[in-house]
């Protein structure tokens, strides 16, 4: 059994009154591609923002490679419009089920055990550039370059975190080795995903496609161990698609990735992913293999319909 | 490589042109001013244009570096009578005082720079106090917020119970200023602010081009995507505040060496305004702009436009007709290069259209009908200025000069948004290579990726 | 004790009104273009200097509408002149071309007026002295309060029940889609900056009865803590904006009552510290549920 990389528990999150996911549960083990499919509006990006920090999740909690890195449960005013489950599953008022003593305190172990923070009303919400050094790494659905940079730096910048020099270290260039070295590496993305002729243009001048390849390689600089891809197919013709495909699977081959995606391109999709989950109204409706979703019936009523040529 | 000759060639010049007699002073006062409202809008060039927050609070970090500065150098011996108003007043001490005793002349310099230093980090220290709960705010907020921290900043100074220390609503003066300073027989008083202030703006560069500097562009350009790739905000938008004003500070403190007076008052928002507008006729993100259009601010508002506000009187009527003539030219060019302008983006002063029910209507290029009746009437006026046996010129009295400076940042400011310069600075080395021929990569910002 | 602060409360509702009639025109034009008019202040100081000039040469009855008038035209000028055509650019931008139109105002108020400070004429009944419960102070400080109530509950009015007042209800929820919806978008605008600069050219006829010099940079502090009203208020809230006017008058008041007059001016901005750290919609300010 391949280790767990992702485990997402309970995942909860709501807008107001709106509830964005209700009671999300998932998980991604090492060096998987999986996917997460579902209608537009079904909470697939606030799924990956909850999962990478950029919302506090109303309730649930976060694990990555084992550590809980995001954990909380409704307080304030949330309290009250709280319309999802077990809001009291993340704190201190949390009891184990069982009927004896013994038994519960076996609960109670295990528990611990998986949440270090079980039982106690612990939240854990840090900024996104927090889990993005814990070594996850993600793209938008809508691109989010840097405009007034060019591909090599949008690249470059995203080397920043792994930046070990201080300020003032790095304003009088006592960094240089550091400094070359990333400079080598972001030379290397910008070859990997065949952007070398195009490395001083203007990011945002790019066609869409070639933009959606820069995301990526920026991706790839902060040196994940996890990537979560927002709709990377979007904008692309079915050329470029089966280019992609193959290229995400390399990618997970060369760089010893664990890849996590959103995508509505079934062909991609289906060809690519070991493992899918599918999401409707914010609700997790089915989870498996390619071929036990292509066949499952909730999921052809919500989402993929029938092929033509049937 | 270049850029430091090239500094190196300008000091010299510089010193050439504090010795050399015959120098009109208003020129060295324009180039020593100039100097240092290039690092104060540098400084804040770095925190707006670079890092993308509109903070208006300058004024009030150069008045801490200033008083800081002006505090700590008053000669002991001065102390009792600049304080007159409050007994026992003054620090006791004076740095450059006691180091210029130890060391002469250079101890007078190293006390300067630790007083300058001294007056940054003062200033860096209340821009970190003042961030924590400002950087949060979003930018018009902040603006408003950073504003008032200065004014909060400057009746604090002006407080009576601190008078012991910064002497009230009163001037400090008697300190150590530029021309304390000499190398032997020569005067560096031009040389000295170029060279403080040119070491800080080599720095900031420094700054802006290293791993740090490309963080806070992109903080400025996408600060969600800045986050999502590692990038902590609020640490990086602290970094940028807290070293914007360390050089706002040691800027206040070298106003207050060129003024050789320091007082609260002339540090209002006014002077926060003026830089800014220096920082957006240079072009906000563009080092170079922001260096150039302080000296052209400065020399425009001390200098250049100066004739203006004076009241002239033209010799006779044959100097009358050349003025007449050159202004009437003027005027129907301006006028002749607007209208042909609208005229080819389809927007003539009357123009028949279909109206959308049917039927046809007229519709009227408002700007453009202003123009031609401002046009006629100036022409009208100049015919008659000829024929009037008047030989005074209207307009030019006290102050005119600041109203046309007025509408010409104004001009700047609607129709060039963009600068002087943009975004792109002027590349020393790559200026140097074209110059000898040779192709290189474009100087598209400061150093690429040579540096 | 009552005696005592009564000076105080009188002065700070007199001068808190007047900062209120201000504070209307920064919320209403913030509320649709999401602009800090920084040259609404100046404007304030330009219907004081047209006074000085008006009376010394025309009858009150006529100078008194002239100058509102024409502060209103002055006003509607600003915004076509430098707030129009940066309509599609960044904030920034326009902020700084208000700064750079308030600029502009002073340095003509000081070329035109030579420098030298102006004596605000002496509006009889206005500035009558009149005797309030044993204290003797001018009629200015009665009428304020009352006058700016009115105006406001008037103003009110028209933005509830008006098809103007919709529309600019409407712009300042969301300006693109009132376009979309046929509102015509200069109109509402140019209309907010009539409302804002005769509220104005009111207000100073007020505040210059009790402060009678003025010069060219004298508009600058109140126009700043007017804007800190509208803020404390809760931006795009006229009621707010009121309510906060009088609030900064009255603490002002009191405060240069204890004697620490140089701080008057930095509880002002101490207040918008306060009130962007804890509350920065302010007092009547609606909370936006972000939705990312």
């Amino acid at each position: 059994m391949s280790k767990n990389v992702l485990k997402v528990e309970h995942a909860t999150m709501q807008f107001g009154g709106v509830v964005a996911v209700d009671n999300m549960n998932l998980e991604v083990n090492e060096g998987e591609i999986v996917s997460l499919i579902g209608p537009n509006g079904a909470g697939k990006t606030t799924a990956f923002n909850v999962i990478t920090g950029v919302y506090a999740p109303s309730n649930g909690r976060v694990a990555f490679n084992g550590e809980t890195i995001v954990r909380n449960h409704p307080t304030g005013k949330m309290k009250k419009l709280y319309k999802g489950s077990d809001p009291e599953l993340y704190t201190g008022a949390y009891r184990a089920e069982a009927d004896t003593p013994e038994a519960r305190a076996a609960l109670e172990q295990a528990e611990k055990e998986r949440d270090p923070y079980a039982f106690s009303d612990h939240v854990i919400a840090p900024t996104p550039d927090k889990i993005t050094k814990l070594g996850m790494a993600r793209t938008f659905q809508n691109i989010r370059l840097w405009k007034s940079q060019t591909v090599f730096e949008n690249i470059l910048i995203a080397k920043h975190c792994r930046v070990t020099a201080g300020l003032v270290a790095a304003t009088f260039r006592a960094n240089r080795a550091e400094e070359q070295r990333h400079r080598e590496e972001c030379e290397e993305l910008l070859r990997v995903m065949d952007l070398e002729k195009v490395r001083n243009e203007p990011a945002t001048s790019l066609p869409y496609g070639m933009q959606r390849r820069v995301e990526i390689a920026r991706a790839l600089a902060t040196e994940p161990s996890l990537l979560l891809l927002d709709e990377p197919a979007a904008g692309m013709n079915p050329q470029e698609t089966d280019e992609l495909t193959s290229f995400i699977g390399r990618i997970r081959d060369d760089f010893k990735l664990t890849v996590f995606l959103i995508e509505h391109h079934m062909d991609l999709v289906m060809d690519i992913s070991d493992r899918i989950y599918v999401l409707d109204f914010g609700k997790l409706i089915a989870d498996g293999t390619p071929a036990e979703i292509q066949n499952n019936q909730r999921v052809i009523d919500a989402y993929l319909g029938v092929s033509n040529d049937a | 490589m270049v850029t430091v000759v090239l500094l190196a060639a300008l000091l010299a010049l510089m010193l050439l042109l504090d010795n050399l007699p015959g120098v009109p002073s208003m020129l060295l006062t324009v180039l020593r001013k100039g100097a240092i409202y290039a690092l104060v809008a540098v400084s804040m060039n770095l925190l707006n244009g670079f890092t993308g927050l509109f903070s208006l609070g300058q004024a009030g970090f150069m008045l801490l570096g200033a008083y800081t500065y002006a505090v700590l150098t008053i000669p002991v011996g001065s102390q009792a009578s600049i304080y007159q108003q409050y007994k026992g007043g003054g620090v006791g001490f004076s740095i450059t005082e006691s180091l210029t005793g130890a060391m002469g002349g250079f101890g007078t310099l190293l006390g300067v720079v630790i007083c300058l230093i001294l007056a940054g980090i003062v200033a860096g220290l209340f821009a970190y106090l003042i961030g924590l709960p400002v950087l949060r705010l979003k930018s018009d907020y902040l603006a408003i917020a950073t504003l008032g921290f200065a004014e909060i900043l400057r009746a604090l100074i002006q407080y009576t119970k601190l008078g012991p220390i910064t002497n009230g609503s009163n001037l400090l003066y008697g300190f150590t200023s530029f021309s304390d300073f000499h190398l032997g027989a020569l005067k560096l008083s031009t040389v000295m602010p170029f060279l403080f202030s040119g070491l800080c703006i080599a720095v900031v560069v420094l700054l802006i081009n290293s791993t740090y500097g490309r963080a806070f562009k992109a903080i400025r350009d996408d600060e969600v995507a800045a986050e999502a790739m590692g990038i902590n905000l609020a640490r990086h938008k602290r970094m940028s505040f807290v070293i914007s004003s360390f050089f706002a500070g040691i800027s206040g403190a070298l106003l207050a060496m060129y003024q050789a007076s320091v007082q609260a008052v002339t540090f209002k928002a006014a002077m926060t305004y003026e830089i800014l507008l220096i920082v957006v006729i240079g072009g906000i993100g563009s080092i170079t702009g922001s260096v150039v259009a302080s000296f052209l601010f400065v020399g425009c508002s001390e200098w250049w436009l100066r004739f203006l506000d004076n009241e002239t009187t033209l010799k006779n009527f044959n100097a009358k007709l050349i003025f007449a003539i050159v202004f009437g030219l003027i005027v129907l060019g301006l006028a002749v290069v607007i209208l042909r302008r609208d005229c080819k983006k389809g927007l003539p002063p009357l123009r028949r259209i279909t109206a959308p029910g049917g039927g046809k209507r007229v519709r009227v290029n408002w700007s453009a009908i202003a123009s031609i009746v401002l046009a006629v009437a100036l022409l009208g006026w100049d015919v008659w200025f000829v024929i009037s046996p008047n030989l005074k010129l209207p307009l030019l009295r006290s102050g005119f000069r600041m109203v046309v400076f007025s509408v010409v940042i104004m001009i700047m400011v609607l129709f060039f948004r963009r600068g002087l310069f943009g975004d792109s600075e002027l590349d020393p080395a790559a200026l140097w290579d074209s110059l000898r021929g040779r192709r290189t990569q474009s100087g598209r910002s400061a150093g690429g990726d040579r540096r | 004790m009552a005696a005592k602060i009564l000076p105080y409360l009188l002065g700070g509702i007199s001068v808190g009104g007047q900062y209120a009639l201000i504070a209307i025109g920064y919320t209403m034009v913030y509320g649709i273009l999401r602009l800090i008019n920084f040259a609404h202040g100046d404007i304030f100081t330009v219907a004081g200097f047209l006074m000085v000039y008006a009376a010394a040469t025309m009858p009150l009855y006529v100078s008194v509408p002239l100058v509102i008038v024409l502060t209103i035209l002055l006003g509607v000028l600003v915004e076509k002149v430098a707030y129009r055509p940066l309509r599609t650019a960044p904030r920034m931008s326009v902020m700084i071309s208000a700064i750079g139109m308030s600029y502009l105002l002073q340095n003509l108020m000081w070329y035109v007026t030579g420098g030298l400070a102006k004596q605000y004429p002496t509006l009889p009944w206005v500035s009558d002295k009149v005797t309030v419960a044993g204290y003797s102070t001018s009629r200015v400080t009665l009428i304020t309060p009352i006058l700016t109530v009115v105006l406001v509950v008037a103003l009110v009015a028209l933005i509830k029940k008006t098809k103007v007042g919709m529309a600019m209800r409407a712009a300042s929820r969301d300006f693109e889609t009132a376009q979309l919806m046929g509102i015509k978008l200069n109109s509402v605008i140019s209309f907010t900056f009539v409302v804002g600069s005769g509220l104005a050219a009111v207000g100073s006829m007020l505040y210059f009865s009790n402060y009678a010099t003025v010069t060219p940079t004298v508009g600058a502090m109140p126009g700043l803590k007017a804007f800190v009203a509208a803020v404390f208020g809760g931006i795009g809230s006229i009621p707010g904006a009121v309510i906060g006017g009088f609030i900064i008058g009255i603490c002002e008041s009191f405060i240069k009552g204890t004697g620490l007059t140089t701080f008057s001016d930095a509880f002002t901005f101490a207040l918008l510290i306060v009130i962007l750290a804890v509350k920065p919609t302010g007092l009547f300010g609606e909370n936006l549920t972000e939705k990312v």
